[in-house]
């Protein structure tokens, strides 16, 4: 038995809930009324917590899951019980290309290898195509988890976004603070899709707040980092090598927590020894 | 030489840092040791010598270790590092990488206006550095007493960044052990998991032994050589 005193997660799980939680679910509600769409899920943390408060409006959402093809094994495990215990709609679309054959035709992470100057961008296959193909299925609205803190490019899209809001309230938002959770964390793309973030400023505590808050169960890779040591900003969801973040240690992680992937990656991308 | 089962024991000023999920090989540790004193020789004489990740079959070096063949690959026999005061978790620290603009400007000639430590391959690091926190470690060996202990005497450290002060070594312990049977020695830790990549052969009749899994590895030195990858069971986890 564990002691909540002692328990950060059942801490966290006790501290007051200070976002007006029947608000955003009025603002999904309405985000799927006059968009349609799906909602992106990636097997996160943030993108839980998004799925926790669609469910509650719509338990038929289309829940989208972009496969990198190289996502952590206990990922798809786990998105798989989710599924079953959560009985999600759930729309699995694969790249095009997984991230490994993408980074092996880049021919960046080999000293010996030539670049390809037509290879396959990431972002297009794992994110756009994917995304399109989604919208395609299942409207041009999207609810996903990403968070303005999570980078100052997302941080000044959604500033931009709030920025070009028309208020319609009756009465007007009359502060920044109803202003930011009325109108905050929707983009309206040019393509004419519509993505929503009701968690989009979010700090991670309450993040993990309401997670322990409602006892939702999270991806087996984040107990994984905390066991190996992983300080609380590394522990981040996503397909289990790119470029980003090698020179905070990425691969360190995951050549001590899961050996043989890191040996089988490596004989594809040499250059993954370098980051270790 | 007489090969018997040894035990090695390294005591150590605060810990050791390594990558792998598991500590350093005893066989990788005596064949580096070996290999820098065939190349000092070979610079001694004048004459040039090939790297041995260069070559596509790398030598084996005459260690004072017994060989397994129990497996269709044969392997040194000796384990990995186990720390012999298990920590509950390892300590993480950081090391900090930037490059050399001095050193880049003696290394070319056609340097561009500035090399970014922003992005790109020269872009500065802030690492994890994963450190075993222990002050002890032990390693289990069929071999040469003497031997191995003549080749380990010299070094006063092991393990990742020893220039920073990591993994420094206070002193070796080299002891028979004829406690140990071969089996054990040649393959296991102290707590009885696995203690060395070990290929399917080697486990056909002892099972029940917990290791780190099926996975690919080197089953000798040099490990990192493509020639020396297979897939093996792994050995156990050192917080396991």
């Amino acid at each position: 038995m564990t002691t909540p005193g002692l328990d950060l997660q059942a801490l966290r799980g006790l501290r007051a809930q200070h976002r007006d939680l029947n608000l955003i679910r009025e603002r999904i509600e309405d985000h799927l009324d006059q968009n349609e769409g799906y909602l992106a899920f990636s097997g996160g943390k943030d993108s839980l917590v998004v799925l926790h408060l669609t469910l509650a409006v719509d338990p038929d959402v289309p829940i989208a899951f972009f496969d990198s093809g190289l996502e952590f094994p206990e990922t798809y495990v786990y998105l798989e019980q989710l599924a079953h215990q959560w009985r999600l709609n759930l729309d699995v679309i694969p790249a095009r290309h997984t991230t490994l054959e993408v980074l092996v035709a880049s021919g960046a992470w080999d000293h010996h290898a030539t670049r390809d100057p037509h290879a396959p961008d990431l972002h297009q296959v794992l994110i756009r195509e994917p995304a399109a193909k989604a919208h395609d299925r299942h409207g041009a609205g999207e609810l996903w988890g990403v968070r303005a803190e999570e980078s100052r490019g997302r941080a000044a899209a959604y500033a931009n976004a709030l920025r070009d809001q028309t208020c319609h309230c009756s009465p007007p938002c009359s502060s920044t603070h109803q202003r930011r959770a009325r109108h905050g964390g929707r983009i309206a793309r040019v393509d004419g899709t519509t993505a929503y973030s009701p968690v989009w400023d979010w700090k991670t505590p309450e993040i993990w707040g309401h997670i322990a808050r409602n006892h939702l169960p999270t991806n087996p890779v984040y107990d994984k980092l905390r066991r190996l040591g992983a300080p609380e900003h590394f522990l981040r969801v996503a397909h289990m090598v790119d470029g980003t973040r090698l020179e905070e240690g990425r691969i360190t992680w995951l050549r001590r927590g899961w050996p043989a992937l890191f040996e089988d990656l490596a004989t594809a991308l040499p250059r993954l020894r370098e980051f270790i | 030489m007489t090969f018997e089962p040894v035990r090695v024991r390294a005591h150590l000023a605060g810990g050791i840092a390594h990558a792998a999920p598991w500590g350093i090989a005893l066989d990788g540790l005596l064949a580096s040791e070996l290999w820098a004193r065939t190349k000092a020789a070979a610079r001694d004489a004048g004459k040039t010598y090939q790297r041995a990740l260069e070559q596509d079959d790398p030598p084996d070096l005459p260690l004072p270790l017994a060989r397994c063949d129990r497996g269709r690959t044969w392997h040194w026999a000796a384990t990995c590092a186990r720390p012999d005061d298990l920590p509950s978790r390892v300590d993480v620290r950081s090391w900090i990488g930037r490059v050399d603009q001095r050193a880049l400007d003696q290394a070319s000639v056609g340097l561009p206006k500035t090399v970014s430590d922003r992005q790109g391959r020269y872009r500065a690091r802030r690492m994890p550095l994963l450190v075993t926190p222990c002050r002890s470690v032990t390693w289990h060996a069929i071999g040469d007493a003497a031997a191995i202990t003549e080749l380990l005497e010299g070094l006063d450290s092991i393990g990742k960044k020893r220039s920073s002060g990591e993994g420094h070594v206070l002193r070796w312990e080299i002891t028979p052990a004829p406690d140990l049977d071969p089996y054990a020695a040649a393959h296991l830790h102290p707590d009885g998991t696995l203690g060395r990549p070990t290929p399917a052969g080697c486990l056909q009749d002892h099972t029940g032994i917990l290791d780190g899994g099926l996975g690919r590895a080197g089953i000798r030195p040099p490990y990192m050589h493509p020639a020396r990858q297979q897939q093996l069971h792994l050995p156990a986890p050192v917080n396991s």
